[in-house]
């Protein structure tokens, strides 16, 4: 288990966000050895966050040096409304879709990777499948997500994201993120029903490409 | 298949954000509904597979974003000219007006000279120096070292600024506990499990002349 990720505990991630308050203030102060603090809490999770967006680790870590040096010059714009991680991954955000050649990317939840899933008519693929193949079919069927989807799955998973701030990173209602998960799931289940077809290990009604 | 406000809110349970009630509503139901017990299997298998992926280390972009801060630190000093042009400026006041003032004003730097020079040898030492574009401060007094830490005698070349200084040391975890000393010599704090890769970095960069090693810190004059 990679203990990069962040912690997912709300009281931890409260104190979590304290220090990162108290170090964002020295920031504003001038405090580079503070900067520097910050920069190991958050480079991780921003390189992570915009791997997932750009799928490219040089342009990620551009965008973790990107975001930080914005928040080295400009620490006065945190206007504390919401947690100091969720708005520098807010600034990350802007920076990656900056750079995606097509930023409506971001908005489509269609994944033409999973046009060839079969009709969601059974929902015992995930219980059916081996435990030995479940992980690497998960984790297959997540990289054919929309980028939407997958943005999602990474801040509620990876990041430990509170419903109200995936909303708010995503610019949308929180309902829509609801629904959003809700079809990644349905997605992935169906293509992990594919990949039982595919092996012989599911038999199905007749499927249908509509 | 669930689309029930319980399991649409099954992803914040797994991920700890749900409040206390909605967490106890949702494990009241957990208990007596073996379909959402499966849903919940599933996301905390995708919960599981998102924390897994990624392996990057904790100071990704950090040097590049150190060299940015570098680079804008050395644009805001003042430039190497503004400097020259303030000794000319000083120069050509002296020289300037008429020829009977350059004997005075001669007579009169040498006795602010004679008297700077008597006050410094009253004194132990001077507390402020003078280090490339920006002033640096001798530390007044040595820090105790903390337990678990390493000494190290660093030398930077003299066109560095404080800035610069503290960035670097930075870098490395590290904190000053002693000079600067005549020879432009720092002492510094590392974590002793990074006085290796400390060493190693600090010898790599340009501003540094020279690092070692020390046992003590030298005792202030």
């Amino acid at each position: 288990m990679d203990h990069s990720a962040p912690r997912h505990e709300t009281t931890s991630s409260a104190s979590a966000d304290d220090a990162e308050r108290f170090l964002l203030e020295r920031i504003a102060a001038g405090d580079q050895t503070a900067f520097v603090a910050l920069h190991r809490a958050m480079g991780r999770r921003i390189h992570a966050y915009a791997m997932r967006l750009l799928g490219d680790a040089e342009q990620a870590e551009e965008i973790v040096s990107d975001t930080m040096y914005e928040v080295w010059k400009h620490p006065q714009r945190f206007n504390g409304l919401s947690r100091l991680s969720t708005w520098i991954l807010a600034i990350a955000r802007h920076r990656a879709i900056d750079r995606l050649r097509s930023p409506s990317r971001l908005l489509d939840t269609h994944s033409a990777a999973l046009d060839d899933s079969l009709p969601d008519d059974d929902t015992s693929a995930y219980e059916r499948i081996a435990t030995d193949q479940r992980e690497r079919g998960v984790r297959n069927c997540m990289d054919k997500l929309s980028d939407v989807h997958r943005e999602c799955l990474h801040l509620v998973f990876y990041e430990g994201a509170p419903l109200a701030d995936v909303a708010r990173l995503q610019g949308c209602p929180e309902n829509t993120v609801k629904t959003r998960l809700f079809h990644a799931r349905k997605n992935i289940q169906n293509c992990l029903r594919l990949l039982l077809v595919s092996e012989g290990q599911f038999r199905h009604r007749t499927p249908s490409h509509a | 298949m669930h689309d029930d406000p319980v399991a649409l809110s099954l992803p914040w349970y797994v991920n700890g954000t749900l409040s206390d009630t909605g967490r106890a509503s949702i494990a009241r139901q957990l208990r007596s509904d073996p379909a959402l017990r499966n849903e919940l299997a599933f996301w905390e298998q995708l919960a599981a597979s998102q924390r897994q992926h990624h392996t990057a280390s904790e100071d990704i972009g950090l040097a590049r974003t150190l060299e940015r801060i570098r680079r804008e630190t050395r644009e805001q000093a003042p430039p190497h000219s503004e400097r020259r042009g303030l000794r000319e400026h000083l120069g050509r006041w002296l020289g300037g007006g008429e020829r009977w003032l350059r004997p005075a004003l001669a007579c009169a730097l040498l006795v602010i000279v004679v008297q700077a020079g008597l006050h410094h040898l009253d004194r132990p030492a001077l507390a402020p120096t003078m280090r490339g574009a920006e002033p640096t401060r001798s530390v007044p007094a040595p820090t105790p070292l903390p337990a678990n830490s390493a000494l190290l005698r660093v030398v930077f070349h003299p066109s560095t600024t404080e800035g610069e200084i503290r960035l670097l040391i930075a870098e490395q975890d590290g904190w000053i506990v002693g000079g600067p000393g005549e020879g432009g010599e720092y002492y510094l704090a590392v974590p002793m499990q990074r006085v290796i890769a400390a060493t190693d970095a600090l010898r790599r960069k340009s501003a540094v002349r020279d690092v070692a090693g020390v046992d003590v810190l030298p005792k202030p004059r």
